[in-house]
C-alpha cells in the first residue's frame, strides 16, 4: 500500500502541470493551489482538486507555508510536491510538512538546510573529498581576514553571499584594490536580500562551463547519478539553454564527476532527486558549486536521454520504495537540448512582459517536448517568474537535437506579451553554440553586453502585414453588411482601388498601397517597388501567402484595430497602421495658456508664479450658474504668470494664468 | 471677395478657417488634424450609426459561376446592331451556372424571356433576338406580370430596334399588344434592372424598361445606341419625306442638298445616341465594362433586395432654428 494517495502540488505554471501529469498517470489524486492571479491557470484546470491560497503576491500565497498546509488539510492531501522555487528549498516548510503528517516529496529538512548555506555546504563537501573551488567560507568576517584570504586564494576572486543563490549577490573582483569596496556593497546587498551579511570568497574560474550532475537516492541507501547537464548558456547567471549530455564531458569525466556527486549526496544522507552543480574549467578540472535539493527546471533533458520519469522516481522514493535502478542500468541515449521561453523583451533589455496570452500553439513533432503552463486567454502577471514554457528537442546526435529544437521554436506560436523566442533561435543558431563551445561567457561574448536590437522588418514582411490587415478589415466590413456577395469582394467597376497603409514597426515606417486584383491576389506597392501577393487563409491566425510565387506561412494576431503582429519562423514583428491612429496628437487645450471656459466668478486661485504643476493639477475654481468648475493644468510645467484674482469676475476665454510647459 | 464687397479686410482663418467654424460659428461638427484623421473619424462615425440594426440580413447564398467566362462577352454582341446574334449567348455568361429556363420559347420567340439567378438572387431575364412582334409583346406582358406576382426582379437586356411595323403586324394588333407590354412594364412593382447591350430605339426602349419607365438601375455598354431610331433609319425617312414633298410641288430633287441633309442627320442621330453622349447627360447610371456585367447586375440585385427591406426614418418635425 502506498504511504500516501493524494498529492498537493505547492507550485504553479509548467512545473505544477508537469508534476500533476505524472502523479495522475500513477493513479494519485492531485490538488492544485492557486493565488487570485492564477484562478484560471492551466495547473488549476489540470488537477483533480484546487484550493485558493490567497492574493497574487507570492509571499501571501505560494510562499506562505501556513496557507499551503491549510490547503492540504482542506483537501485531505497526504503528500506535498514542492516543484522548484517557492518553498521547495525551505527546510522549515519540509519540517512543518512532517509535523503535519504530510509526506514531503523531496529530501530531508536537514539536507535542505545544509545545502541552503553555501559556506556550510562547501565545508561539508571539502570534508567529503569533493573538489571545491579554492576559497574562504568561515564565519570570521573581519575585513582584514577576508583581505588576507583573498590574497591567499589569488585574484580574480568571486565574492558571494553565503545565503545567496540563483546568481544573486555575486561580485567579481579583479584586483586587490577593489576588494574593500566590493565587500561593503556585497554585505549590504546580502543583508537586504537574504537577511544575512555573511560572505564567502572563491577563486573566480573565468569562462567556465556550468555542468551539473543529476543524482537520485532512496531511503535504503542507494545513490546513483543520471549523467550531467550542461547549463553554460546563461544570461546574468540565469540559465537560458540546457543540454544533456554536455559536449565537454566524455565518459571518463562523466564517471569522475558522477562519482563526486554521488559522494556528495551520500555525505549528507541525501534522499530523492538532487543536482550537484560544478564549474568545469578549460582543463577538465571541476569544482563543486552548490547542490540543489529539488527537481531542476531543466530536468526534462535528463529524462529525454535516460527515458526515466524523474517525478515518478521522486514519488517512488518518497513512498519509501527502492529506486529499482543500479548505476549500470542508467544508459544515455542521444542528446537533448532545452530552451527556456520567457515572457521578456530582449529589445527592451529583457524586461519581463505582462499581458494576455492571445494565442498559444506549441509546436508538435517527433523528438520535441514542450512543458508549458500557459493557455490562450491567460494573463501573464508580474507576480511570478516570467518563464512560460520549456521547449526541448531530442535527437540521436546533438546536431539533430539542435535542429529539432530550432524548428520547434520556429513553429511555436505565442502572441501577446513579447518573448525571447527569436533570441533563443539566435543562440541555438550561433556557430559557437553549434560547435559545442559555449561557456558561461557565451552570451556576453557573442551577443555583447547590449541587449539585442529589435529585428528589422523588411518590405516583404510589411507587405504581408498590410495584406493581412486589409483582409481582416475587409472581412469585418463584409460581416457587417446586409447583402453583399462574396463574389463582389475586392472588385471595383472603376480602376483598381488602392488602400493605403502606413505601417510602423520599431523604427521603420512603411508607406504601402494594397491593390486587390481579384481571386485573392493583391499588389502591394512601396514607392517604385511592387510585390504580388496571393492570399489563402489557413486558420484563424495562419495564412499561406505567395509573394511573387514564393510561399510563406506567417502566423498572425490582430491585437487591436489597425494593429497586426506577424510571426515568421518564430520571430514576431508588431505593425501598427498609423493611418488608423491619425489625429489626437495635438492638445486641444492649447498647452500652457489657461483660459476661463465660461463667464463666472473665481472662487479660488490655488497656484502662484513659480509653482510647479502637473497635468491635472487644480489651478483655480470658477463658479458659474451655481456650479463650480475646476480649472486644471493640461500640461506639466511651471506657472509663469497668474492674471486671475480670487473673487474677481472672469469672462469666457479670458487668460487666467500661464504655464511654461516642462521640457519645452 | 469680402474686401471687394464691403471693404472689410478679413483674416482667412478668422473669416472661414476650420477652427473658427468648429469653435465660433458651430458649422463644423468634427475638426480633423489632416486627411487621414478625417477619414478615420468618418469611418468611426459611420460605424457607430449601427446602420443595419433594423435590417434583416441576407443569407450568404452559394451559387455556381457561369460555365462560360465573362471575358468572352466582349466578343459576342456585334457593334453593328443590325447584325443578328443570340442573346442567350450573353445570358449564359451572366447567370449562375449558365443555367436558365425559357418561358414560351416557341411563341413570340424574338422576345426571349427566362428565369435564372445572379449571385443566388432569382430573377426574370428578358432579351431581344430581333424586333418585338405582337406575339412577343403579349408574351412579355404576361411574363412581366408573372414575375411581379412571384416577386422576381427583372433584368432587361436591351438590344431592340423597335416593335415590328407593317401591314401584317398592324392587323395582328401590334398596337394593343405593344401597349399591354408597356403597361405591364410601367406598373410592375418588382425591381427593374436595365442594361443597354446594343440598340434601344423608339417604343422598344419603353417596352424594355428604358429610362422613362423608372428602372431601379440602368447601365449601358460602350457600344449601346439609344434614340427614337437609328441615324441611318432617320435619314432615310427624312429622304423620303423630302422626295415626297418635291414630287408634290413638281420640283426636281436637289440630290446634293439631300445627300448633305442625309449625312447631317446620320451624324446628328448617331452622335446623340452614343452611349457616352447619353450617359454624360445622366440618362443612365453609367457605362460599364461588358465583362463586369454579371457583377454589376449582382450588385444591383443585392442593393435592391436591401433597399426594399430597409426603413428610412424621415423626420417631419420641421427645421430647427439655427
Amino acid at each position: 500500500m502506498h504511504a500516501f494517495k493524494t498529492i498537493l502540488i505547492a507550485n504553479r505554471g509548467e512545473i505544477a502541470c508537469r508534476v500533476i501529469r505524472t502523479a495522475r498517470a500513477l493513479g494519485y489524486a492531485t490538488v492544485a493551489v492557486y493565488s487570485d492571479a492564477d484562478a484560471d491557470a492551466p495547473h488549476v484546470m489540470l488537477a483533480d482538486d484546487a484550493i485558493a491560497i490567497g492574493p497574487a503576491p507570492a509571499a501571501q500565497s505560494y510562499l506562505d507555508p501556513e496557507r499551503i498546509l491549510d490547503a492540504a488539510r482542506q483537501s485531505g492531501a497526504d503528500a506535498v510536491h514542492p516543484g522548484y522555487g517557492f518553498l521547495s528549498e525551505n527546510a522549515d516548510f519540509a519540517r512543518a510538512c512532517a509535523q503535519a503528517d504530510l509526506a514531503f516529496i523531496g529530501p530531508g529538512a536537514d539536507a535542505i538546510e545544509l545545502m541552503g548555506n553555501k559556506a556550510a555546504a562547501k565545508r561539508r563537501m571539502i570534508d567529503a573529498g569533493v573538489p571545491c573551488v579554492p576559497g574562504y567560507e568561515v564565519a570570521d568576517q573581519a575585513d582584514g581576514v577576508l583581505e588576507a584570504e583573498a590574497a591567499a586564494i589569488g585574484f580574480p576572486v568571486m565574492v558571494k553571499a553565503a545565503a545567496g543563490g540563483g546568481g544573486r549577490g555575486m561580485r567579481l573582483v579583479r584586483q586587490p584594490a577593489d576588494l574593500m569596496d566590493t565587500l561593503k556593497a556585497a554585505r549590504s546587498e546580502a543583508l537586504g536580500a537574504f537577511g544575512s551579511d555573511e560572505l564567502i570568497l572563491e577563486r573566480a574560474i573565468e569562462r567556465p562551463r556550468h555542468v551539473e550532475i543529476q543524482v537520485f537516492a532512496d531511503t535504503l541507501g542507494n545513490v546513483i547519478h543520471l549523467g550531467e547537464r550542461d547549463c553554460s548558456v546563461q544570461r546574468r547567471h540565469q540559465k537560458v539553454i540546457e543540454e544533456a549530455p554536455s559536449p565537454a564531458v566524455d565518459a571518463d569525466l562523466r564517471e569522475r564527476m558522477g562519482q563526486a556527486a554521488v559522494e556528495a549526496a551520500r555525505a549528507i544522507g541525501y534522499v530523492g532527486a538532487g543536482t550537484v552543480e560544478f564549474l568545469l574549467a578549460d582543463g577538465g578540472e571541476f569544482y563543486f558549486l552548490e547542490m540543489n535539493t529539488r527537481l531542476q527546471v531543466e530536468h526534462p533533458v535528463t529524462e529525454m536521454i535516460t527515458g526515466l520519469d524523474l517525478v515518478a522516481l521522486q514519488i517512488q522514493v518518497a513512498d519509501g520504495l527502492p529506486l529499482g535502478l543500479e548505476q549500470s542500468d542508467v544508459r544515455l541515449n542521444g542528446h537533448a537540448i532545452e530552451a527556456r521561453l520567457y515572457a521578456e523583451d530582449p529589445a527592451a533589455g529583457f524586461l519581463p512582459q505582462t499581458g494576455c496570452v492571445r494565442a498559444w500553439q506549441p509546436a508538435q513533432g517527433p523528438g520535441l517536448r514542450i512543458d508549458a503552463g500557459i493557455a490562450a486567454g491567460q494573463e501573464i502577471t508580474p507576480y511570478y517568474d516570467p518563464m512560460v514554457a520549456k521547449v526541448i528537442g531530442w535527437g540521436e546526435t546533438r546536431e539533430a537535437a539542435r535542429h529539432r529544437l530550432i524548428k520547434g521554436l520556429q513553429e511555436t506560436e505565442l502572441f501577446g506579451p513579447a518573448t525571447n523566442q527569436g533570441f533563443l533561435i539566435d543562440i541555438l543558431s550561433a556557430e559557437r553554440f553549434a560547435e559545442g563551445d559555449a561557456t558561461t561567457a557565451f552570451i556576453k561574448e557573442v551577443f555583447g553586453a547590449e541587449p539585442p536590437k529589435a529585428p528589422v522588418a523588411s518590405f516583404a514582411e510589411a507587405a504581408m502585414a498590410a495584406v493581412i490587415l486589409f483582409r481582416a478589415e475587409r472581412d469585418a466590413a463584409h460581416a457587417a453588411s446586409v447583402a453583399v456577395s462574396h463574389a463582389l469582394l475586392d472588385w471595383s467597376s472603376a480602376s483598381d482601388l488602392t488602400s493605403h497603409y502606413r505601417l510602423e514597426s520599431g523604427n521603420e515606417t512603411f508607406d504601402l498601397g494594397v491593390r486587390p486584383q481579384g481571386d485573392d491576389m493583391y499588389i502591394v506597392s512601396r514607392e517604385t517597388e511592387l510585390i504580388h501577393i496571393e492570399w489563402q487563409k489557413l486558420d484563424v491566425n495562419r495564412a499561406r501567402l505567395r509573394l511573387d510565387g514564393r510561399r510563406f506561412e506567417p502566423r498572425f494576431d490582430l491585437p487591436a484595430s489597425g494593429c497586426v503582429e506577424l510571426a515568421l519562423a518564430g520571430r514576431t514583428h508588431a505593425y501598427k497602421n498609423q493611418l488608423a491612429f491619425a489625429g489626437g496628437a495635438e492638445d486641444e487645450t492649447g498647452g500652457g495658456r489657461v483660459t476661463a471656459p465660461m463667464h463666472g466668478t473665481l472662487l479660488d486661485v490655488l497656484v502662484a508664479p513659480g509653482d510647479d504643476v502637473k497635468a491635472g493639477t487644480r489651478l483655480a475654481v470658477l463658479e458659474a450658474m451655481k456650479m463650480q468648475h475646476d480649472i486644471v493644468a493640461a500640461v506639466d510645467g511651471t506657472v509663469t504668470a497668474v492674471h486671475a484674482r480670487k473673487d474677481a469676475q472672469a469672462a469666457a476665454g479670458e487668460l487666467l494664468l500661464e504655464i511654461e510647459p516642462a521640457g519645452g | 471677395m469680402v474686401k471687394a464687397a464691403t471693404g472689410e479686410i478679413a483674416d482667412e482663418e478668422q473669416l472661414a478657417g476650420a477652427e473658427m467654424h468648429a469653435s465660433v460659428s458651430g458649422l463644423v461638427e468634427y475638426l480633423a488634424d489632416d486627411d487621414a484623421h478625417a477619414l478615420k473619424m468618418a469611418r468611426d462615425l459611420v460605424a457607430r450609426i449601427d446602420w443595419n440594426k433594423n435590417c434583416p440580413r441576407a443569407e450568404q447564398k452559394s451559387f455556381a459561376e457561369p460555365q462560360y467566362g465573362p471575358d468572352e462577352i466582349a466578343g459576342l454582341v456585334p457593334t453593328d446592331y443590325r447584325k443578328p446574334y443570340d442573346v442567350r449567348e450573353v445570358v449564359a455568361r451572366l447567370v449562375d451556372g449558365s443555367d436558365f429556363d425559357e418561358f414560351k420559347p416557341r411563341y413570340g420567340s424574338t422576345l426571349v424571356c427566362m428565369q435564372a439567378s445572379i449571385f443566388g438572387h432569382a430573377c426574370g431575364v428578358v432579351g431581344n433576338n430581333g424586333p418585338i412582334d405582337p406575339d412577343g409583346a403579349a408574351k412579355g406582358a404576361q411574363f412581366f406580370q408573372l414575375c411581379d406576382q412571384a416577386d422576381l426582379p427583372i433584368v432587361f437586356l436591351n438590344n431592340i430596334t423597335g416593335y415590328m411595323v407593317g401591314e401584317r403586324y398592324e392587323q395582328a394588333g401590334m398596337i394593343k399588344h405593344g401597349a399591354k407590354m408597356i403597361q405591364a412594364v410601367a406598373n410592375i412593382r418588382v425591381p427593374k434592372l436595365t442594361l443597354y447591350i446594343g440598340a434601344s430605339f423608339g417604343a422598344g426602349n419603353y417596352g424594355m424598361a428604358g429610362l422613362g419607365y423608372d428602372p431601379d438601375f440602368l447601365f449601358a455598354w460602350p457600344n449601346a445606341t439609344t434614340g427614337v431610331m437609328g441615324g441611318e433609319q432617320a435619314a432615310r425617312t427624312m429622304d423620303q419625306v423630302a422626295r415626297g414633298a418635291a414630287e408634290r410641288r413638281g420640283e426636281a430633287v436637289d440630290e446634293a442638298k439631300l445627300a448633305a441633309q442625309h449625312a447631317r442627320l446620320v451624324e446628328h442621330f448617331d452622335r446623340q445616341s452614343d452611349a457616352f453622349y447619353t450617359s454624360g447627360r445622366l440618362l443612365d447610371q453609367g457605362v460599364i465594362d461588358p465583362r463586369d456585367s454579371r457583377k454589376v447586375l449582382g450588385f444591383a440585385l443585392e442593393t435592391c433586395w436591401e433597399a426594399r427591406r430597409r426603413t428610412t426614418r424621415p423626420n417631419a418635425f420641421g427645421v430647427a432654428r439655427m
